[in-house]
């Protein structure tokens, strides 16, 4: 007879008594889908008899899936006739020893009132923690520069050239796509009012006054704000921050503010970079589309600006830095010790930083209304 | 049934290159069906390479590995899925997946089969929970939360889910304190009774080695230096073995067991 694993049953009447026989191997491997309806179903069919004998010892193989179903037939309990193998005795008794599930907590009825509320809270305690952290920075910073032979030179100039440095290609890309989209756009407009010579101004107030910090500080959050929160998170799980605590060396000092400053000192750069570029894409445009020269354009240029404009932009790119640095560090030392957190806790820091620099940038608008315009 | 006595795992001249750094030189293993097989050798001598590749989880730069009777990198789809189903891995450092609960971590393997209703996939999972000595109440709890026996522990009961008939461990009492070490390797050798396993694990532990070993494999100098019972393994005179069996530490241990 050929070996035939597939698990079977049936069942024989012996002078008055049913003998419920089990073959083949009743393992997980062999329990194909019809199988296991197949077994359920006749399984059923012998019911719960009491008077029953259920003859285990010709099977062939058990383990806990195939015993679990029988299990399940007799009412989690040993029927009262059992032929057992003694090397499956020990899963039976493993089943019987089993103690009772527990029920995940219930959701309560209130429960989105209760995420509301939740969330309203955690909102305080991130804000809390921003200005704490940015006390500690602001005391660290003070405690190094009484003493300058404790400014982290290397850490800043290191961090200067991660953000700073390797996002000039990006940042410049962007800054004269945009630039060359806006100035076509206004290059249109323009030409209807018969007021071409106005595309420096334009082009000169806006990519200066707000396009250039804020297009630098959006891209300088998604690039190096997430990059910095994802670092602090590792450098936490894999205790390297408490590593240096107990060399007596402050992560606030040596890791957090060096970022910090790096990013204050970078952003204006950067900023002055990108309005470089999108100036230059709106000459481009300016000059196939309006046919003003790059010489006039230029020349134009610093009448259409006053100094003041360049202030704000200053001002404002280094309160952006400070903010992407703040929050990057923020929700870099909430990360918890498990995947998910990293990828959560990152998008957090992207999302808050954007929108925090966007915040700003009209706090800054309304305060500034009055100030740096020529007249 | 002569499928029954075939070696579990048979590995034939194996030979592995790690750019131009040779680990293995030809190693020739076999894994009997039920047997405790220990893998020791010294750091970088290729141990946790080998048991990859046991499980095809990295190719030998040449050499055959024979899973089950069938050749381990020839498999294609559903045959090698089906090979991968009998073996179960527990990972130095456990491997869970931390997004998921303990109990979904075991539930996964059970899930994957497509084949088990909900009510009996949990009811399996609460039987290999207590099996390795967890509560059910554990089950709930993030992978974060545990404790690193815990752990093992989940892990273990992870690689048990499908019922394998091979367990390979990767230093399966690393990082754990000698009483939790000890309650593992009792664990093992326990469920080794109840559900008939063959066992191939690393370790660089002695204690579990004594503990829990049939059979142990020393691998030195790119090579099998010996494969047979402690005895045997002890009675070679190897510069390797010495320093192991019969360092300060290998010498006491030897000395109360006899």
């Amino acid at each position: 007879m050929p070996i035939d694993d597939t698990p079977r049953l049936h069942v024989e009447a012996q002078n008055g008594q049913r003998r419920i026989l089990l073959s083949g191997q009743w393992v997980l491997r062999h329990l194909s889908a019809t199988t296991l309806g197949r077994l359920r179903e006749q399984l059923a069919a012998c019911g719960r008899s009491a008077d029953a004998l259920w003859d285990l010892e010709t099977l062939d193989g058990l383990d806990s899936s195939g015993a679990l179903l029988l299990w399940q037939q007799w009412g989690e309990r040993r029927p009262s006739q059992l032929r057992l193998r003694p090397e499956h005795e020990p899963l039976l008794l493993r089943l019987a020893q089993l103690p009772p599930a527990v029920q995940p907590p219930r959701r309560h009825l209130l429960a989105p009132v209760t995420r509301l509320g939740a969330a309203v809270l955690s909102g305080a305690v991130h804000l809390r923690e921003l200005i704490a952290l940015l006390g500690q920075l602001t005391l660290d910073l003070l405690g190094i520069v009484t003493r300058p032979t404790r400014i982290p030179w290397r850490e800043i100039s290191a961090s200067i050239h991660k953000s700073g440095g390797r996002a000039l290609l990006i940042t410049g890309l962007v800054g004269l796509l945009i630039g060359v989209v806006l100035s076509y756009l206004s290059a249109l407009q323009l030409r209807l009012l018969g007021g071409e010579r106005f595309i420096v101004n334009l082009m000169g107030l806006t990519v200066t006054r707000e396009l250039g910090p804020m297009l630098a500080a959006i891209l300088i959050a998604g690039r190096s704000g997430s990059s910095i929160t994802a670092e602090l998170g590792v450098m936490r799980l894999t205790q390297e921050l408490d590593a240096l605590r107990t060399l007596g060396i402050s992560p606030f000092k040596r890791i957090l503010l060096p970022k910090v400053i790096a990013l204050a000192l970078v952003m204006p750069l950067l900023a002055f970079w990108t309005m470089a570029a999108a100036i230059f894409g709106g000459m481009v445009v300016a000059q196939n589309e309006l046919d003003i020269s790059f010489g006039q354009f230029l020349t134009d240029l610093p009448a259409a600006i006053p100094v003041a404009t360049y202030w704000i932009a200053l001002i404002k790119s280094v309160a952006f830095g400070v903010v992407i640095g703040l929050v990057a560090c923020h929700f870099g030392l909430r990360i918890k010790p498990n995947t998910e957190s990293l990828g959560y806790e990152t998008t957090n820091a992207v999302v808050t930083a954007i929108t925090l620099v966007i915040l700003a940038d009209a706090l800054f608008a309304i305060a500034l209304r009055d100030v740096g315009w020529s007249e | 049934m002569s499928r029954d006595s075939a070696p579990v795992i048979e590995l034939r001249g194996i030979v592995t290159r790690f750019g131009s750094q040779l680990v293995h030189d030809g190693i020739d293993l076999t894994v009997r069906r039920g047997e405790v097989l220990g893998l020791v050798g010294g750091s970088g001598s290729g141990k946790t390479t080998l048991l990859r590749q046991m499980i095809g989880l990295q190719r030998p730069s040449a050499g055959r590995v024979i899973a089950f009777g069938e050749p381990l990198f020839d498999l294609r789809g559903s045959a090698a899925a089906r090979l991968r189903q009998r073996w179960g891995v527990l990972f130095q450092y456990g491997a869970l997946f931390t997004a998921l609960t303990v109990a979904e971590n075991v539930a996964l393997p059970l899930r994957e089969l497509r084949r088990l209703d909900e009510a009996m996939i949990r009811e399996l999972v609460r039987l290999k929970l207590a099996m390795v000595g967890l509560k059910p109440e554990d089950g709930l709890r993030y992978p974060a939360e545990l404790s690193g026996g815990m752990v093992k522990r989940v892990g273990l009961a992870r690689a048990l889910a499908l019922d394998a008939e091979l367990l390979l461990l990767d230093e399966p009492t690393s990082g754990l304190d000698p009483v939790a070490s000890e309650l593992f390797v009792d664990l093992i050798a326990e469920l080794r009774g109840v559900l008939g396993l063959t066992v191939v694990l690393v370790t660089h532990d002695l204690d579990t080695l004594v503990d829990l070993c049939d059979r142990i494999a020393v691998l030195a100098e790119r090579k099998l230096v010996v494969v047979g019972t402690l005895d045997e393994v002890v009675a070679c005179d190897h510069p390797f073995i010495r320093s192991y069996f019969h360092g300060r530490r290998g010498g006491r241990l030897l000395d109360t067991r006899r």
